[in-house]
């Protein structure tokens, strides 16, 4: 599992990869409170090249998302694969969070 | 074929031992051709309710986790077995799902997508062990057999 960020005017985009199980899904939840930047940038999560994700890594998602409106910005979803999809599906997070196709097509409806 | 074949793995209850068991069962799911979604649908189940043992079951650092995994021509299922506190994962309320962000309770999901995702879920104690028992049947139309895929 890897993360790398980079900044796209005051939107901060984390781009995920690897597989989020039980054996590293706090290591996510830390990395991505880390690079989500305190609540000072909006944010965009990438998951186009996250093949698999359990409920703990969407626990992390959800805490990046809670932390996020606390602080008045946004979170946002990109790039779910279609079982990935599935599972924030039923995990109720389509109702909640905003999801879109690729990074590019997030950033124009901002 | 009328059988099934059981394939069975016993390690310590540590996170460092859920690739070995979450590999198991996709591994012979995919020797047996089932389709990439019940794969990914198995991988998930496992992975929750094996999480859920290594940290909760035992103290940490103890105890042994043991999954059986069975497939037939019609169905996939998988049996994990400790020997931690009795815990009956299917009396767990469902989360509710209602509300924003800012409502969403943190946890609970776990047991909510293993219900979800499989076919039929039965859990006992008995002899001092918990033994939870999920199965994802081929749905009509998937693929059966040795997979096509090479």
């Amino acid at each position: 599992m890897e993360l790398k960020c980079e900044n796209r005017g005051d939107i901060r985009v984390v781009h995920v990869a690897g597989r989020i199980d039980g054996s590293n899904a706090d290591a996510f939840g830390l990395a991505l409170r880390d690079m989500s930047g305190g609540g000072n940038h909006h944010l965009l999560i990438d998951m186009g090249a996250v093949p698999y994700i359990n409920s703990a890594g969407l626990r992390a998602v959800l805490a990046a998302a809670k932390n996020q409106q606390k602080h008045g910005e946004r979170c946002v979803i990109c790039g779910l694969s279609g079982e990935v999809r599935e599972i924030f599906d039923l995990a109720g997070f389509l109702n909640i969070l905003q999801v879109y196709p690729s990074v590019e097509e997030a950033i124009s409806h901002w | 074929m009328t059988g099934g074949v059981t394939r069975r793995l016993t390690v310590p209850a540590t996170l460092g031992h859920l690739e070995a068991l979450t590999g198991m069962v996709t591994g012979l799911l995919k020797e047996h051709g089932f389709p990439e979604k019940t794969i990914f649908e198995m991988d998930l189940a496992v992975d929750e309710a094996c999480t859920n043992i290594i940290r909760y079951a035992y103290t940490p650092g103890e105890g042994e986790v043991t999954l059986e995994c069975t497939v037939t021509p019609t169905s996939a299922t998988v049996c994990i077995i400790d020997s931690g506190h009795p815990f009956d994962p299917l009396a767990v309320e469902p989360p509710d799902l209602s509300g924003g962000v800012e409502d969403r309770p943190i946890g609970g999901l776990g047991v909510h997508l293993i219900r979800n995702l499989m076919d039929t879920v039965t859990y006992e104690y008995t002899g001092g062990k918990n033994i939870l028992c999920m199965t994802r049947f081929r749905k009509p139309g998937e693929q059966s057999g040795e997979s096509d895929h090479l």
